[in-house]
């Protein structure tokens, strides 16, 4: 019993303990906007990173979920009769839900595991260290260019997302199944308002946040709390950020909506 | 406190996850000198090292750089005594994204505003001093084990240190640039004043470089004097190690063999029971 | 970083330092003296070392980039007034027999 409530309270500290890092950890990682070396180049280089990373998944997954979205869009609303607004169906589901989320996810899939383990590796090869002692601050050095990259390239595939996924949508919807292409556009472009695309991309720059947070700062962090640095360090490291980033996408996601609806 | 004390350590414990790694560590490290630390691998020099470049908090004990103790530096103080030293860290920790010249222009990138001409010269100059100096566009992963220490060495010595740290500089090179480097270390302290602080298995280097010498064993500090007095000290265990002998195992054999042979096995009882284990 | 320029004679030039010639202030000294070997076209300078007492790593390598930049012109650069911790930082760099100290 006392062990019950000792291991409960040790539980407890280290939640506490741990998200005190995590603010800690963010809070250095904002600070160093602002400070020198430039960060142009090394952001750029990251958007690079992660656009060249997940641009051909959330392709795909975009084009695909779309078509899903026509096919199963027009078998629910042809049962009212209503084919009419699977323009606006697929528009607002995508531009609202699955465009921010899905991207976030396939972003997370192939970019924030890579950051993940480069950080991660960085840490156990003690590159971390060494940055420290030229007094250079690994936050604003490693870590700020990413997250500043991720601020941009998100909305920027979240975007891409929402448009092949209509496009995907149209093609299911308009070419095979005999959707007027006008009414699929009219409702598009008549229920999609200026609110939907706000929330998108409100929800895109959480979620970069989140991800880029999440990610980098397990492997920062990595074996940190084991004390004791080996490749299954990072590897674990980036298996926990991928599910953590993962998650806490799709609870925000949900918090997101009930706040902004 | 001495002002010929470039760093100060007095009563230094040390752990790993509960397991302590030092005991009572406290020793000076003179200005503008070269100061060896030796000792067996697993004795606990790179954590030394550590706690000197304030990569590890001293729990108990203190350093004190120039008389200042460390514990109490904030993050500004902590970078400006950061700002003053250079680190060669045991595995080299070279950036490996990074080119070797531009592994040697972090730090001038981030706390200088050099054009990028100077900068290359400079890693250049830094290379050249640690016989590198054609590998300049090499990825660290095209170099070998001697060669991504050189390349540390070489950026730890790009912001122009007053302190300079090195975990085993030769070990992975051969005689030759080893001695190379032996050199390099008199010459900086000879001209720039350095402070360096080596740590070492190779006794020969260790006697031709040091102006004191630093004999720690299994977490505690054995010995600390010149290299002279080191070598006609009294005691057994410092002889031991300078002789390079092999210690009696006796201690460890007891608990080597109640380890292979489980509980039935117990220190210091005799033969017979030995046997029950075995059997 | 006070840096005086004088024209001493047609084809002579003598730029005078005063500090320190490290990686702090080795950026606006560079620019300077790149700026007199540009539009001079002097044949020769003189760079008066004798006010700096301290040079650095960075400004050595100012001095290799001066250095060049005269070689291009066919002019000479050369250093007077050295410390003692300025010629071993030149030897250090080994660039003792370029910049003959
Ligand atoms: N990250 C760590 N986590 C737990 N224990 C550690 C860690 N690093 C070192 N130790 C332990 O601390 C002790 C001292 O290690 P240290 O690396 O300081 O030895 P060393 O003298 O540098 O050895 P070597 O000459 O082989 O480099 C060792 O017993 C080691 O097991
Ligand atoms: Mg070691």
């Amino acid at each position: 019993m006392i062990y019950l409530v000792r291991k409960l309270g040790a539980i407890a500290l280290d939640l506490i303990e741990g998200l005190g890092r995590m603010g800690m950890f963010f809070f250095r990682v904002i600070r160093g906007v602002g400070r020198p070396p430039g960060k142009y180049l090394s952001t750029l280089k990251q958007v690079q990173f992660i656009g060249t990373k997940s641009f051909f998944v959330i392709g795909f997954t975009a084009a695909f979920t779309g078509m899903v979205l026509g096919l199963q869009g027009y078998y629910t609303l042809s049962k009212f009769g209503s084919e009419g607004l699977l323009g606006s169906a697929v528009g607002l589901s995508l531009i609202r839900e699955l465009g921010p989320v899905l991207t976030a996810l396939m972003v997370t899939g192939r970019a924030g595991s890579a950051m993940c383990a480069e950080i991660g590796i960085m840490r156990i090869e003690e590159q971390i260290d060494a940055l420290e002692c030229m007094a250079v601050d690994p936050h604003s050095y490693l870590i700020t260019p990413k997250l500043i990259a991720g601020l941009i390239a998100l909305p920027l595939l979240t975007a891409f997302c929402d448009v092949l996924g209509i496009f995907g949508g149209y093609l299911i919807g308009v070419q095979l199944l005999g959707v007027s292409g006008g009414a699929f556009m009219d409702g598009l472009t008549s229920s999609v308002v200026w609110d939907d695309v706000y929330m998108g991309i409100v929800k895109s720059f959480c979620f970069a946040v989140l991800m880029i947070w999440i990610c980098t700062y397990k492997g920062y962090y990595a074996g940190l709390d084991e004390g004791n640095f080996g490749p299954e360090e990072v590897s674990w490291a980036t298996t926990q950020a991928v599910v953590y980033a993962s998650i806490s996408i799709l609870v925000s996601d949900y918090i997101i909506t009930s706040i902004l609806l | 406190m001495s002002s010929h004390n470039m760093i100060e350590i007095r009563g230094l414990d040390s752990h790993y996850k509960g397991r302590q790694v030092l005991f009572n560590i406290g020793f000076a490290i003179p200005h503008k000198k070269v100061t060896v630390i030796m000792g067996r691998s697993g004795c606990g020099k790179t954590t030394l090292l550590r706690h000197l470049i304030g990569l590890k908090p001293s729990e108990s004990g203190r350093v004190f750089v120039e008389g200042q103790d460390m514990g109490s530096f904030d993050e500004k103080g902590m970078a400006n005594y950061r700002r003053r030293i250079g680190v060669l860290f045991q595995s080299g920790a070279l950036f490996n994204s990074l080119t070797v010249s531009q592994n040697i222009a972090v730090p001038l990138k981030v706390h200088t505003r050099l054009s990028d001409e100077t900068i290359r010269i400079m890693s250049l100059i830094k290379l050249h001093l640690v016989g590198l100096a054609d590998f300049l566009d090499y990825m660290p992963s095209q170099l070998s084990g001697g060669m991504r220490k050189r390349a540390g060495l070489a950026r730890a010595l790009a912001m122009d240190p007053e302190i300079l740290f090195v975990d085993e500089p030769s070990s992975g090179l051969d005689p030759i640039t080893a001695a190379g480097l032996d050199d390099l270390i008199l010459e900086l302290r000879e001209t720039l004043g350095m402070t360096i602080i080596v740590v070492t298995h190779e006794l020969e280097s260790a006697v031709k470089i040091a102006d004191q010498m630093v004999v720690m064993d299994r977490g505690n500090l054995l010995a600390v004097g010149t290299p002279d007095e080191i070598r006609s000290s009294q005691d057994e265990t410092v002889l031991r190690f300078l002789r390079r002998e092999a210690e009696e195992q006796q201690v460890n054999t007891e608990s080597y063999l109640s380890r292979l042979l489980g509980r039935q096995y117990k220190a210091g009882e005799n033969s017979t029971r030995r046997q029950g284990g075995v059997r | 970083m006070p840096l005086r320029f004088y024209q001493t004679e047609p084809h002579q030039a003598l730029v005078k330092l005063e500090g320190n010639f490290d990686s702090d202030t080795a950026p606006e000294i560079r620019k300077s003296l790149i700026k007199i070997v540009k539009n001079k076209g002097s044949e020769s300078l003189k760079i008066d070392f004798s006010e700096v007492p301290n040079l650095g790593t960075a400004g050595v390598a100012v001095l290799v980039e001066v250095l060049r930049a005269m070689t291009r012109k066919g002019g000479a650069l050369e250093l007077v007034g050295l410390n003692d911790n300025a010629r071993q930082m030149i030897r250090l760099a080994r660039l003792g027999e370029i910049f003959q100290t």
